[in-house]
């Protein structure tokens, strides 16, 4: 247990500190003048853009990933589901630098799609490009989608058929099973599903630096560029951002844990 | 379910499985193609791009030194968190819930900022470890903790590997037999099990490897980022390799295991 908690306090512990400490280390006194560094139009502008990737394909992960999975639930065969949930595992494991790659070699500049659709006049002029916000939440929903689904498969396994057979039982359809019971039941899965898809995308910085790279308005990637040292990116603005990200993340994932217990309470129960 | 409702449910399955092939098959197309930018489809098909590759001196150091890390990073957190979880579970079981927090804290805190923290820490420490290779292998062991500690526990609860212990310490074993004896073999599914999740996150890891060492000890994903901006087909055999892995890792654990929360 010794080296464990050694091993903890000087990698994590204290790298954690450390950004704490940054983000208030003013010259010879304690100050939280760093903070008002996020009211820059940069920054702010980064913290908004990251909120709202974030917000869109995690919702747009949910909105697809959720009835794909009932899909493969209820309407595939057992090695079909297999087969797929393995495809939807990889895919969600599958980011950063080679996925920009494969989206650019579909989509870019000169990708097959963009030749297909556009070069060959179906379209006259080039209404999109890959590389910008747009382009990042398509990338972003290729793993968010097939996470979404991973992530809900154990929640729906854990709808019995008892509750179903209960409501037509009683004279009810589909329809009434799901929303008085399917929905409420699952509900606080999904908003757990969906605040780890929210955190998975907050804080990834790989997939946008590989596809837009180091201008790009998104908070990771402009803490990054205080981490490499580049001339006008201020260490204690970088951990005053770290911080704010930090605390948000604890938040949501506190906030996990509590729906979780409440589900378990209604699969176990 | 209603016709209508059943179809919604097939489309969406369709839609997802054709987001996720279709990349990766423009991928391996282009990875096989002569050329592939004036027609709509490749003008011949070849495997030179492989072939020059796997020639290619800078992939196999690149492989190598993501292979170390991985290795490392594997070794490391098994021996640290094995222990770690048997002691608090046979002797003070409150001390568990803090090692599941340390554990599990790298789901919480985005690499970027692990980086931030440990370059602010080290770099302005007298001692030589910031943008070495050693700092990145120690960090990339952190980030490793939560998969090895998921699979662990897991493994340890479903079989009661603490009755046991007590039983063979009790019966009068000492503990170099029963780390052989019983820990190591009881828990060698769960180990290799967060083991081949670590070697996947590894291998694909950018994030520190890009902030930490960069260019100087290349990763095989930093040099997969730096021939992507040179040769578009180099980076599309070696995205192609880096999918194969992903994909006969994820299907090596058990069906479902996402890296990141795995939750299943």
């Amino acid at each position: 247990m010794f080296p464990f908690s050694l091993f903890c306090a000087v990698f994590l512990v204290l790298p954690v500190m450390t950004i704490f400490w940054r983000s208030i280390q003013g010259e010879g006194t304690i100050t939280f003048s760093h903070y008002l560094f996020l009211l820059r139009p940069l920054y702010l502008k980064s913290l908004v853009q990251s909120i709202f990737l974030s917000l869109l394909t995690a919702f747009l992960g949910m909105l697809f990933g959720f009835p794909a999975a009932l899909a493969l639930q209820h309407l595939l065969s057992h090695r079909q589901k297999n087969i797929s949930i393995t495809l939807a595992a990889t895919a969600a494991n599958f980011a950063g630098v080679p996925l920009a790659v494969a989206f650019m070699i579909l989509l870019g500049l000169n990708g097959f799609l963009t030749r297909l659709l556009f070069h060959r006049g179906f379209m006259s002029s080039v209404p999109f490009t890959l590389y910008s916000f747009t382009g990042l939440v398509l990338l972003y929903l290729y793993f968010q989608i097939p996470l979404f689904v991973v992530l809900i498969m154990p929640a729906l396994e854990g709808l019995r058929k008892e509750w179903r057979e209960a409501v037509s039982t009683l004279g009810g359809n589909g329809y009434l099973y799901w929303v008085k019971v399917g929905f409420p039941v699952l509900s606080p899965a999904l908003l757990g599903c969906f605040i780890l898809l929210y955190a998975n995308s907050f804080g990834a910085y790989a997939t946008a630096f590989a596809l837009v790279g180091a201008k790009f308005r998104l908070l990771p990637i402009q803490i990054s560029l205080a981490v490499a040292g580049n001339v006008g990116y201020d260490p204690h603005a970088a951990s005053a951002m770290a911080m704010v990200m930090i605390a948000g993340l604890l938040v949501l994932f506190s906030f996990y844990i509590r729906l979780r217990k409440r589900f378990a309470l209604w699969v176990s129960g | 379910m209603g016709f209508g409702v059943e179809l919604v449910l097939v489309l969406a399955l369709i839609f997802m499985l054709i987001y996720i092939l279709f990349p990766v098959g423009a991928m391996i197309l282009f990875s096989v193609a002569t050329r592939w930018d004036r027609t709509v489809w490749p003008e011949g098909y070849t495997l030179s791009a492989y072939s020059t590759l796997f020639r290619d001196r800078e992939f196999w150091i690149a492989l190598y030194h993501s292979t170390v890390l991985a290795l490392t990073a594997i070794a490391l957190s098994a021996f640290l968190i094995v222990p770690a979880l048997l002691t608090a579970e046979l002797t003070l079981p409150r001390v568990k819930k803090f090692i599941e927090a340390f554990s599990l804290a790298p789901f919480v805190i985005p690499s970027v900022l692990f980086a931030l923290g440990l370059v602010e820490t080290y770099a302005s420490l007298p001692i030589p470890l910031y943008g070495t290779p050693v700092l990145l292998t120690l960090a990339n062991t952190v980030l490793a903790f939560p998969l090895m500690y998921r699979s662990v526990e897991n493994k340890m609860h479903t079989i009661g590997l603490a009755k046991m212990v007590e039983s063979a310490i009790t019966l009068g074993a000492r503990m170099p037999f029963v780390t052989y004896r019983v820990i190591l073999p009881n828990l060698w599914s769960g180990i290799v099990n967060g083991s081949l999740l670590i070697l996947s996150m590894v291998l694909s890891e950018f994030a520190l490897a890009n902030l930490m060492v960069g260019g100087s000890w290349p990763t095989l994903s930093v040099y997969l980022y730096s021939v992507m901006r040179v040769d578009g087909q180099a980076a599309s055999v070696l995205s192609v390799v880096s999918f194969t892995f992903t994909w006969l890792l994820t299907s090596l654990v058990t069906v479902g295991g996402v890296r990141r929360y795995g939750l299943s």
